[in-house]
């Protein structure tokens, strides 16, 4: 990679087209540029480990089977208590199924060179990586080649090859249990197994655990899912100065993603009366081409002071998914894993094919006077395939100033402290044709058209027939969405080393392309289809300060960036509900507030006594039966009565407030360099397995067994209610509230990385240009509130992949 | 050269043609049917007709199979079968905070997630019999195939408004393809308004379908003039219209296509399938539409997940076998084999400890800590020390539970009988044995079940019989709740505590909250306090309030 640049106002985006609107990261892949006429040999390198930053905790055998006698009395008698205290058993699944430890490779070389007509480089990369479970391992093999070829003095050809292989092997859970499949629901299940249960019951015999198996059976058996894909890319870039002031570029590009994805579901003796199984194999293959063209022309022009700079493009961009899947059943053993070891009479296979194209035309218009003050212009016409014909095309302009202060005569040489002061604004419109939530293919490609979905088989005289069915009502006026950017900045630096912007920003989408599914009623009977439905603003600040300077021998350069966010779902369309809370809220956004919203109950604390519960306004309409221990909601409306229309919006998972601290300093030859960031006033929620007590025949969370409330610990601020068997249907305490919303601000050292480079003159004797070698650490440390065993950045509910952190040793040298 | 290649740029400059882009911004499905094109095929109404009779069932293909996890229709197995909870005959493994459970024992809410499931299924199902009934005349198909569908897909939109009636009462009455706007506006009608409704659309929908007797081997599954009918029966027995229901199941009867089969177990375990006593069901077909009850329902040390435990109560309602009521104090009765000298579908129904099934013998002794079965509260296994052996195939050869292709009878012969007796006793009509005989005596005297006949003609004494008859025949295939709530007994019977299996000598036996421990030494399971005036009708799910405030 050589840079990476993230464009963010609105003219610098327009150029990037329909997939800007939210601003664009833009990577640029290093070509050979070195000048000197001479073979260049680069290698990078490292070895590391990869530990689980804060495995989930939960409690003990005796303790589990002591906190389920309080909530379902006569559970465990007080002698299986004595036995699992005595480890009989105390099964630590946790550490049983998660790795201390992973190992992980990357080896990266590349060689570049520069003749008078061609320029290139070659790499090659390889990374292996280890997960934290077994059989779990990801290894990527690439290799890239980019060349500029010099044709003439006026004729540039710039190539770009790459391929990469993929190969990601998983675990998967027994046969029958396929529902499962997943590592992140393996990991759930693996979350949910209390530490009573045992691998065995007697020898030989598995436990059927919860369901039917335990951990140590999900993990450690022959079944596997393994997925290969094929990454293939072509660009070829042309560049014509027809004079010199006047390029003309075509660019064509042309990427191929194949995949082929097999899992195997394999045979597993439990007990002498339980055998999971017959055995199944399903595969399935994707093929997605993607093509794109790009006509450019760009004049450029200077006349004295004045600078012009004209654009006119076009690009076109085709994206097809094609989908085969098969499978089997029957592998009554597991030695045969592949489909036509299976019975055929069980085969099963479908697929489909779906295209998307876009068509798009744009021209800016720039012109700057003596780099003081700058304009910028741009338009374009945007055409999707995923929008009827006569609203297919949608034009969206943008408009950029800058007015360099610090060159203007009363402030140029007066303030020899000020380097540069530069002020900027823009403003412009893009459109969006990406819609969310991503849904099948078809969904994805066609989302005006009505159709009527196939696989909806019912069998009649014991034979299926083929069924189909209208589910989603389409909407036929289906159009583009739109971001409408105003910002406005100033960049400055003093002092010579002192980088200060601060930019304000106002980002207001609307047409928003959503399904606004929790807003329309269930009496429709269908899913409500994609439509133009909601307005979303989001304004803000972003302050940034660079300075470098150094302290003897002793170099240093902090960054530190703060921003703010302020976001506002404006309006939700369909979605416009009015709640019983007075409210408008689809039941998850919440109109004035930010997305990703908690909506439900405020509470305060638990109850301590029947006659509070007496006093307190009537819970029924929630908790039927409010206990002792119970959650007081609060009552607020006052009606003396708890009832949806006392809910409200509890918070966000999007952090209001972001800010980072990147630190480099040198000394010599050595180097260290250290990335922090955080977030601010932003909350995540703890449910399902991972927050409460004995949910579906679950474990206990060790936060949770070390204050829950009991008769003996009858503290209306003990962190979690009455301990109760929780079905998958909750009760009256697991009503959406914030007693399991927990402050997520956390701040993390995200990097930390110490290099020493060898002294040049030490290893040119041996024909090393240069040398380096580095320690680095990657989520070293968290400091945060949030419950122990748990990522603040993630709302859990048990299925997940545990957060890692990473010690690495690292080489890079250059011949 | 250097011409050369000016000439191949202006060439390939030339040779992007734009308007071709413009074209290509042209694309339309190509694996799924368009609406545009879709209705002038007659294969395709038969494709659109087969989607209306699946409805949301799940039916989770191989090798992706896997369990219902809340109903997904009233006739899939979770949907039919486990409503049974929420009765006096069967119990949750899940425990009192079952949604199901909850739905008699004093703690429904509208934010349970059972109800929810039921309303937008059904309005589901409604919304594709409506976009059917709205499209099928474009395909130009002979009156007689375009009547025959449209019978069809009216019986099964008003079989959603039976259910809908029967347990939220009230509901808005939807017939036509609504909005968004519209969907969110609606009304409730009136519950007489739904009846009527029901009415009209059962019988006109028997009038266009052919008999039972007239569906083709291939066509099983479709619905008949019969079964039409037993729902119109269903409603009038709701309404209490008590000779008008007669009639119309004395229609089935005379009918004649239908009969009591003589092997009571076949209907259940997938064995026959084909029976004339099963005059509609669910169908289900292994490996490519497939059920996973037996992976609900099977024992523990079979891999089943046991969540259909039934209750002692059930037990203690089958007669010993000389048709007098059970008793714990009768000497016949075997706390060690409850099966022995009763009605044998007792063990047709239930499996209990000590018995047989399939290759193990089911031990659920609360004192047995090796066996999977054991009677706890925290296995995954019995809460009551009873498992079902209705629907729990012994024939099933399968080794996936998630993967059999078991049809579930939603309306049998049997009931047929049994509800157009109650129709007559109920209707004052005077009883004579030829009546008793042609309809309990049929369901008692089939040659698996052979109990002995019922002569009681005295109205009064005739209906304790004949609800017993009924809960007995039909327990556990889910209608149970219907008929406490129609009777306008589930007050009575859905209160007080209920207890499991009994373990005379067993030292562990689950205490009542009083603390005392059971005298003829059951397992105390749960306490239920149905709610008199509030939880005959479910209220209307809460997300639905919220969006609609005519639904409040």
């Amino acid at each position: 990679m050589e840079s990476v640049s993230v464009l963010k106002d609105a003219s610098t985006a327009a150029i990037y087209g329909s997939r800007a609107a939210n601003g664009v990261i833009l990577v640029t892949t290093k070509s050979g540029k070195n000048t000197d006429n001479k073979l260049h040999i680069d290698y990078n390198g490292y070895v590391g480990v990869q530990k689980p930053t804060d495995p989930p905790q939960f409690a003990g055998a005796a303790e589990y089977a002591t906190l389920m006698n309080i909530a379902q009395p006569g559970s465990y008698t007080s002698a299986q208590i004595a036995q699992f205290a005595a480890g009989n058993p105390n099964t630590d699944w946790i550490k049983m199924i998660i790795k201390n430890s992973t190992l992980q490779t990357a080896h990266n070389l590349s060689f570049s060179n520069n003749t008078q007509s061609t320029q290139y480089m070659l790499a090659f990369g390889y990374l292996d990586q280890d997960g934290i479970v077994a059989k779990n391992n990801f290894q990527r093999y690439n290799v890239r080649l980019n060349m500029t070829n010099h044709i003439f003095k006026n004729l540039t050809l710039t190539t770009r090859l790459s391929g990469a292989q993929y190969t990601e092997k998983e675990p998967a859970m027994p046969a029958t249990l396929q529902s499962a499949d997943g590592l992140p629901t393996m990991i759930s299940q693996l979350i949910r197994t209390p530490t009573v249960i045992p691998i065995y019951t007697s020898p030989g015999q598995f436990s059927t655990g919860v369901n039917n198996g335990t951990p140590y059976t999900y993990f450690n058996n022959e079944s596997f899912a393994n997925d290969l894909q094929t990454d293939l890319l072509i660009n070829e870039r042309l560049d014509y100065k027809i004079i010199p002031d006047l390029t003309v570029s075509v660019i064509g590009a042309y990427t191929q993603l194949t995949e082929n994805n097999q899992r195997f579901n394999a045979n597993q003796v439990l007990t002498n009366t339980v055998t999971l199984g017959p055995g199944t194999f399903a595969q399935y293959n994707n093929s997605d081409p993607y093509k794109t063209l790009q006509e450019l022309i760009e004049y450029k022009k200077d006349f004295k002071k004045h600078h012009f700079d004209i654009l006119l493009g076009h690009t076109y961009e085709y994206q097809q998914y094609n989908y085969l899947y098969a499978s089997r059943g029957n592998y009554y053993s597991n030695t045969l894993t592949q489909l036509q070891a299976g019975d055929p009479s069980t085969e099963t296979n479908t697929g489909y094919s779906s295209v998307y194209t876009l068509d798009s035309y744009f021209g800016r218009l720039g012109y700057n006077y003596a780099n003081k003050y700058l304009i910028e212009g741009d338009i374009r016409d945007d055409g999707s395939s995923k929008f009827p014909t006569n609203l297919r095309y949608a034009v969206f302009p943008a408009v950029a100033v800058g007015w360099r202060i610090s060159q203007e005569n009363f402030l140029k040489d007066r303030f020899t402290w000020l380097n540069d002061l530069k002020l900027k604004a823009s403003y412009g419109v893009l459109g969006n044709q990406n819609l969310y939530p991503s849904s099948s293919t078809d969904a994805q490609a066609y989302p005006y058209q009505s159709v009527l979905n196939t696989g909806y088989n019912y069998p009649f005289g014991g034979a299926l027939s083929s069924g189909a069915q209208l589910t989603t009502l389409t909407d036929p006026n289906l159009h583009w969405e739109s971001t409408r950017t105003e910002d406005l900045g100033l960049e400055t630096t003093l002092f010579n080393d002192l980088t200060v912007t601060a930019t304000y920003y106002d980002r207001y989408t609307y047409n928003i392309l959503t399904a606004p599914t929790g807003s329309v009623s269930t009496v429709l009977g269908y899913t409500p289809g994609v439509t133009n439905s909601g307005k979303l603003s989001n304004k803000g600040f972003e302050f940034t300060a660079n300075f470098k300077n150094h302290f003897g021998p002793v170099g240093y350069n902090i960054t530190g960036n703060f921003s703010i966010l302020n976001e506002k779902v404006i309006d939700l369309g369909v979605g416009d509900v009015l709640q019983p809370s007075g409210l408008i809220s689809n039941g998850s956004q919440v109109v004035g507030y930010p997305l990703n919203a908690f909506y439900g109950y405020k509470t305060a604390g638990l109850f301590t006594s029947t006659a509070e519960i007496a006093k307190y306004p009537n819970e029924t309409a929630v908790n039927p039966s409010p206990q002792p221990g119970d959650i007081r909601y609060v009552d607020r409306n006052g009606d003396g009565k708890i009832t949806t229309a006392d809910e409200t919006y509890l918070g966000s998972s999007i952090p209001k407030y972001s800010y980072g601290l990147n630190l480099n300093i040198n000394y010599k030859n050595f180097d260290l360099a250290i990335v922090g960031q955080g977030v601010g006033d932003v909350v995540n929620q703890l449910t399902g397995y991972m927050g409460w007590a004995f949910y579906q025949n679950g474990n206990v969370p060790q936060f949770v067994a070390d204050n829950y409330w009991s008769p003996a610990n009858n503290n209306s601020n003990a962190k979690y209610p009455r301990l109760q068997v929780i079905s998958n249907a909750g009760n009256g305490n697991t009503a959406s509230s914030n007693f399991y919303l927990y402050n997520a601000s956390y701040f993390k050292i995200r990097n930390l990385q110490i290099g020493y480079s060898f002294p040049s003159a030490m290893i040119t004797k041996i024909g090393v240009k240069a040398l380096r070698v580095s320690l680095g650490a990657q989520n070293l440390f968290t400091f945060t509130k949030f419950p122990k065993g748990n990522d603040p950045e993630l709302s859990n509910s048990g299925g997940y992949y545990p957060n890692l952190s990473n010690y690495t040793l690292g080489v890079n040298f250059s011949l | 050269m250097k011409y050369r290649y000016i000439f191949f740029l202006t060439i390939l400059m030339i040779s992007i043609n734009l308007s071709s882009c413009r074209k290509d911004l042209n694309q339309n499905p190509i694996d799924e049917f368009t609406t545009q094109n879709f209705w002038s095929s007659p294969q395709n109404v038969l494709i659109a007709l087969a989607g209306v009779y699946r409805g949301n069932i799940q039916m989770a293909a191989s090798p992706n199979t896997g369990a219902e996890y809340s109903p997904t229709d009233w006739w899939s197995y979770y949907g039919l079968l486990f409503l049974e909870f929420a009765s006096d005959n069967d119990y949750d493994r899940r425990g009192d905070g079952s949604p199901i459970v909850s739905l008699t024992n004093g703690t429904l809410t509208p934010t349970n997630s059972i109800i929810s499931a039921y309303w937008s299924l059904s309005y589901a199902r409604i919304a594709r019999c409506n976009y059917f009934l709205e499209n099928v005349a474009k395909a130009n198909l002979s009156a007689a195939l375009t009547n025959r569908y449209i019978a069809e897909v009216r019986f099964i939109r008003a079989c959603q408004y039976f259910y809908l009636s029967q347990y939220f009462g009230a509901v808005p009455l939807v017939t036509t393809t609504l909005t968004e706007q519209q969907a969110n506006n609606v009304t409730k009608a009136s519950l007489a308004n739904i009846y009527t409704y029901t009415e009209n659309e059962f019988t006109a929908a028997a009038a266009g379908l052919p008999r039972y007797s007239a569906l083709t081997a291939a066509e099983m599954g479709r619905a008949s003039a019969q079964v039409a009918l037993a729902f119109l029966g269903r409603v009038y027995l709701a309404e209490q219209k008590w000779s008008t229901a007669a009639t119309t199941y004395n229609q089935i009867i005379t009918y004649g296509d239908n009969s009591i089969d003589p092997n009571f177990t076949s209907l259940f375990d997938g064995s026959n399938e084909s029976s004339k006593e099963i005059i509609f069901a669910t169908q289900y077909l292994v490996n490519t539409a497939p059920n996973a009850m037996l992976q609900h329902t099977y024992p523990a040390a079979l891999g089943g997940y046991m969540i259909s435990d039934p209750l002692g109560s059930l037990a203690e309602s089958f007669e010993f076998n000389d048709g007098t009521p059970f008793s714990f104090a009768d000497p016949r009765y075997n706390p060690a084999n409850i099966g022995q000298n009763r009605d044998p579908r007792l063990n047709y129904t239930i499996l209990s400890n000590g018995q047989t099934f399939k290759n193990i013998t089911y031990d659920s002794n609360p004192m047995d800590a090796a066996s999977a079965d054991q009677l706890t509260l925290t296995k995954q296994a019995t809460r009551t020390g009873f498992a079902p052996m209705k629907f729990n195939s012994q024939v099933f050869s399968g080794n996936n539970l998630a993967n059999s292709g078991i049809t579930l009878p939603i309306i049998r012969y049997s009931e047929v009988l049994l509800s157009y007796l109650e129709a007559e006793l109920e209707s004052g009509a005077p009883i004579n044995q030829a009546l008793l005989d042609a309809t309990i005596n049929q369901v008692r005297g089939r040659a698996s079940v052979n109990m002995p006949k019922i002569t009681e003609t005295n109205p009064t004494l005739l209906r304790v019989i004949l609800r017993r008859e009924r809960r007995n025949e039909l327990a556990l295939e889910g209608t149970r709740l219907w008929d406490l709530l129609r009777w306008g007994v589930a007050g009575t019977v859905l209160q007080g505590q209920f207890y499991g299996a009994p373990y005379p000598g067993a030292t562990n036996l689950r205490k009542n909250p009083s603390g005392a421990v059971d005298p003829d030494g059951r397992w105390y399971v749960t306490t239920k306090a149905f709610r008199v005036g509030q939880d005959e009708h479910w209220p209307i799910p809460q997300s639905e309030q919220n969006i609609n405030p005519n639904l409040r």
